[in-house]
């Protein structure tokens, strides 16, 4: 059974089995509810690694567009990258945060609602994108206004044309720009974070991430591929590579988890979103409090520090 | 034909070139520096190969490790020292692709910074050989994490010119972090260079690749890079750089 029809099966069992609690009469009702939702607790509580990389991919998950309009205030698009192109995977531009001006760049998978994914490539940026973004980021720099970046993407685009265009070249740039970014950043990984794509809007000052979010060098399936041969290993795959946000908030890598409802963003995106928006508040206001070098000084040692820990 | 073909082996008498599939005798392989006679296929070459046609003879000083505690830090996709090209001073990192694929993880990352470090604290140019298949998955979120640690130390050198000499193959997470950023990107003909393998686009685009789209030549009409240089030039061009710069 495909993933997303099993979290559907569950989820649509589940709204049944309360629709027939509204219906019973008579009956106490409230202990039926609570049963429903330990119930809830009890089939997510567990959740594996591959299953938050199912989440991270579910298609009622809040994205970009979601996070843009439930938190920002005057979200004004800037496009192109002006060397003759427009990537749609890469969506940005300029936007009031409460009265704080910032730029906020990231990818773009499918639009809130829509089965679009295609027209955006699924979130993987061309040359282009990269191109686009690192404008942005200089932008942010020269006027001293925050970065904002919401990672999203399976990874950057695989394709002869963008080999053609320097993918590689335009990755190592983007990565280049960010981590020297004379400006706040605060990063929020919200759903796939894939490889060398990912990499290129995915390090700042603050890292917000949610729990079934998936940071990761390579998709579980190319890693059980690489090791088995094929994808029927993606699960003990996605295991090895300790990628979800839980794992990344233990290793210190992550400094503000967001919890998910249960059973995962798509269940109240409203609330998702709200709660990434107040701990995004509670990252500006601290770095704007803050000296620009000292920033720095502060990212410089963060990437310096950034090995795993020994034993 | 077959036959003769699987004997070959690089340590016997004959080798086979991957490329035209002509047998060639070893000993004349090596004396046309592993560059093969009818269609100038460059094989490639481990780092000690590679070092010994590069630098004066004996003149290559291995960087002594510093800070290492226990086997996780040794590791041999890479080679980092001092040495002399032509009677000058620099500081070379040589990937080795037939060590774990010349895979970038945490160990490599850590020498690739330290030579990065050096070549800020003594001024010596720096010369990259790659030859990798990207980050080591193996090590997960520290292996992606080595592409912004490496590029980190490069935007660091403000005292030092750095040269990267693309070999073959360079892709994945190597192309697209420190490699990509140095002031004069070199390669040798024929060279894979890219950032997805081929496999991966297949399995996205379902579709035939075009042949070479990742070739070094391919590179240099694209803009990419700024020279292709054979073989048996590379000592005399490192030299026009080491005596520019």
């Amino acid at each position: 059974m495909r993933s997303k029809d099993r979290f559907h099966e569950i989820d649509s069992a589940l709204k049944e089995l309360q629709e027939s609690i509204t219906r019973i009469e008579g009956m106490d009702t409230d202990e039926l509810a609570r049963k429903v939702s330990m119930f809830r607790e009890e089939i997510y509580a567990g959740i594996s690694r591959w299953s938050s990389i199912e989440l991270a991919r579910h298609s009622g998950r809040p994205v970009l567009d979601d996070y843009l309009s439930g938190i920002f205030r005057d979200f004004t698009e800037l496009r192109g990258d002006r060397i003759g192109e427009d990537d749609a995977a890469i969506k940005g531009g300029l936007a009031f945060l409460d009265d704080v001006p910032v730029v906020v760049v990231g990818h773009k998978k499918r639009s809130s609602r829509g089965k679009d994914h295609a027209r955006y490539r699924y979130g993987m940026a061309s040359p282009s994108g990269h191109h686009k973004a690192m404008r942005l980021m200089k932008l942010a720099e020269k006027f001293g206004r925050p970065l904002i970046t919401f990672v999203d993407t399976p990874g950057a685009y695989p394709a002869p044309e963008t080999e053609y265009r320097g993918q590689a070249f335009s990755i190592a740039q983007c990565i280049s720009t960010l981590a020297s970014l004379k400006t706040p950043v605060i990063v929020c990984i919200i759903g796939e974070a894939g490889s060398g794509g990912a990499l290129a809007l995915g390090f700042g000052d603050r890292i917000i991430m949610l729990e079934n979010a998936f940071y990761s060098a390579i998709s579980p399936e190319a890693f059980s591929s690489i090791l088995y041969g094929d994808d029927s290993n993606k699960e003990q795959a996605a295991d090895a590579l300790k990628g979800s946000g839980r794992d990344l908030a233990s290793e210190g890598i992550v400094d503000h988890l967001i919890k998910e409802p249960v059973g995962g963003a798509q269940n109240d995106p409203a609330a998702v979103v709200e709660a990434t928006g107040q701990v995004l508040r509670r990252c500006v206001s601290e770095l704007l409090k803050m000296d620009r070098e000292e920033i720095m000084r502060q990212r410089a040692a963060v990437i310096e520090r950034l090995l795993p820990s020994k034993g | 034909m077959s036959e003769v073909l699987d004997v070959a082996k690089k340590d016997g008498r004959w080798v086979e070139c991957p490329s035209c599939a002509e047998i060639i005798i070893t000993r004349k392989l090596q004396e046309n520096l592993w560059v093969c006679h009818h269609c100038n296929h460059h094989f490639r070459l481990g780092a000690r190969d590679r070092i010994g046609l590069i630098c004066d003879e004996g003149s290559f000083e291995e960087l002594a490790p510093s800070d290492h505690t226990g086997d996780e830090d040794f590791d041999d996709a890479i080679k980092t020292g001092k040495a002399a090209i032509n009677g000058m001073l620099c500081l070379l990192g040589v990937m080795d692709f037939s060590h774990k694929g010349g895979s970038m993880g945490v160990a490599m990352g850590r020498k690739i910074i330290e030579l990065m470090d050096t070549a800020q604290e003594t001024g010596l140019p720096l010369i990259f050989f790659t030859a990798s298949g990207g980050v080591r998955i193996h090590e997960g979120i520290w292996g992606l994490f080595q592409m912004l640690r490496t590029v980190h130390a490069r935007d660091r050198i403000t005292r030092s010119p750095v040269i990267t000499v693309f070999t073959d193959p360079t892709t994945g997470g190597v192309t697209a972090s420190f490699a990509a950023l140095a002031d004069i990107l070199l390669a040798e003909p024929g060279a894979r260079i890219g950032f997805a393998g081929p496999r991966v686009i297949q399995t996205v685009l379902h579709s035939e690749l075009p042949e070479d789209f990742q070739n070094a030549e391919t590179l240099l009409a694209n803009g990419l890079i700024d020279r292709i240089v054979p073989r048996r030039d590379l000592r005399d061009t490192l030299s026009f750089f080491l005596r520019w710069f």
